[in-house]
């Protein structure tokens, strides 16, 4: 499964969720999307800017000894409900999916987690 | 005869070029169509003024004309919307940029539109007299935040909302984090800590270009901490609010964050 195409089923399995977009937070580019409408770079810029930051957060926070620091994060904005992906594997590809707060975010977060997982795998 | 196999490359090259054309004609005039807007309303306006910052890049003025005759006058360049101007009183936001500058300028145009309407966006000239260090918004800045809805409770009303279900608070208002309601030992180590990297984040994005790709909207994230509890960051403007929730109580604070930002 290509990356386009995972981003595409992840949409058709939860057609709430208005975009998905895989990129790297390192470079902080969005490299694929699927999305409902059509957007400018400067979202996508600012969409992985978001990413970078909150896991940056999320990195930065004291844990209890022994607890790692997640690789699902969410963010919530008076619009949409945004969940953040990060590979465990490179902790640098993600996915990022928005939609409606309604919506299950733990479900979408273990579809996009999944995709991410089958889609970066090397053969 | 010879079949003919493939287009014309000299015809596909002129209809690539006609556009482009098109554009740079466009980029260089001093002229602007005056079109009437107000069968779309007042999002018809901000299409209207977003799709001209979008293509304007050399400094240009912009008027809004109403019945009455110019009630306002943009300034733009460099694809950004530097000020706007209403009334003849200047409109100086400060430092703002990004987000905020946008609301600033929505809340003006939203002003002017209820006053004014109907309103034609003429181009007034080359535009001088400005800092490019002066507040802007980029054109999807202003859709954003002209598109946003007037939410029902708000920050205060998510806070008052989820404030039983989260173990500690805490508030950081200048550089101290003051404790809000006690919680567990560790939380105010890790929210102290938390809020000096917010801290720090943020005045990296202020140090950076006018173009820092930050936003002034009202956002909660919610952070993995440990097994059974999660980190709430909740920000708004210069407000920052950090909390250690129980993890099961996830869906109750986005339920909650959903009904505060209902319009």
């Amino acid at each position: 499964m290509s990356i386009a195409q995972g981003l595409d089923y992840l949409r058709d399995g939860h057609p709430a969720c208005s975009l998905a977009a895989f990129g790297d937070l390192g470079t902080r580019l969005v490299l694929r999307s699927s999305a409902a409408t059509e957007h400018p770079q400067e979202f996508y810029d600012k969409l992985c800017a978001q990413a970078a930051g909150t896991f940056g957060l999320s990195d930065g926070l004291q844990r209890p000894d022994g607890v790692a620091a997640g690789n699902e994060v969410v963010v919530l904005t008076p619009q949409d409900a945004r969940v953040f992906v990060r590979s465990p594997e490179n902790g640098s590809d993600f996915v990022g999916c928005i939609c409606d707060a309604q919506q299950d975010l733990n479900d979408i977060a273990a579809s996009a987690a999944a995709m991410l997982s089958e889609a970066t795998a090397t053969p | 005869m010879m079949p003919k196999l493939r287009p014309s490359r000299r015809a596909g090259r002129k209809e690539a070029t006609d556009p482009l054309r098109r554009a740079v004609e466009r980029l260089a005039s001093d002229e602007v169509s005056d079109e009437t807007v107000e069968e779309g309303g007042f999002g018809a306006l901000i299409d209207r003024i977003a799709q001209e910052v979008d293509e304007t890049i050399l400094p240009r003025n912009f008027a809004l004309i109403g019945a009455s005759g110019e009630v306002a006058v943009l300034t733009v360049s460099n694809r950004r919307l530097l000020g706007v101007e209403a009334s003849g009183s200047p409109l100086i936001p400060g430092v703002a940029t990004g987000g905020r500058a946008a609301e600033e300028f929505s809340d003006i145009l939203r002003a002017v539109w209820e006053v004014s309407a109907p309103l034609r966006l003429v181009l007034k000239g080359r535009a001088d007299g400005f800092s490019i260090e002066d507040a802007s918004c980029s054109a999807l800045d202003l859709r954003q935040a002209a598109a946003e809805p007037a939410a029902e409770q708000g920050m205060e009303g998510f806070l008052s909302a989820v404030q039983a279900q989260a173990q500690a608070w805490f508030c950081r208002a200048g550089i101290a984090v003051q404790p809000i309601q006690d919680g567990a030992p560790e939380a105010s180590e890790t929210l102290t800590a938390l809020a000096r990297d917010v801290a720090a984040q943020r005045a990296k994005s202020k140090a950076g270009a006018v173009r820092a790709p930050s936003s002034q909207r009202p956002t909660c994230a919610i952070l993995p901490y440990d097994g059974d509890r999660r980190v709430l960051v909740a920000e708004e403007a210069d407000a920052l609010i950090l909390a250690l929730a129980d993890a099961a109580a996830t869906e109750a604070l986005v339920a909650a964050w959903k009904l505060a930002f209902r319009p």
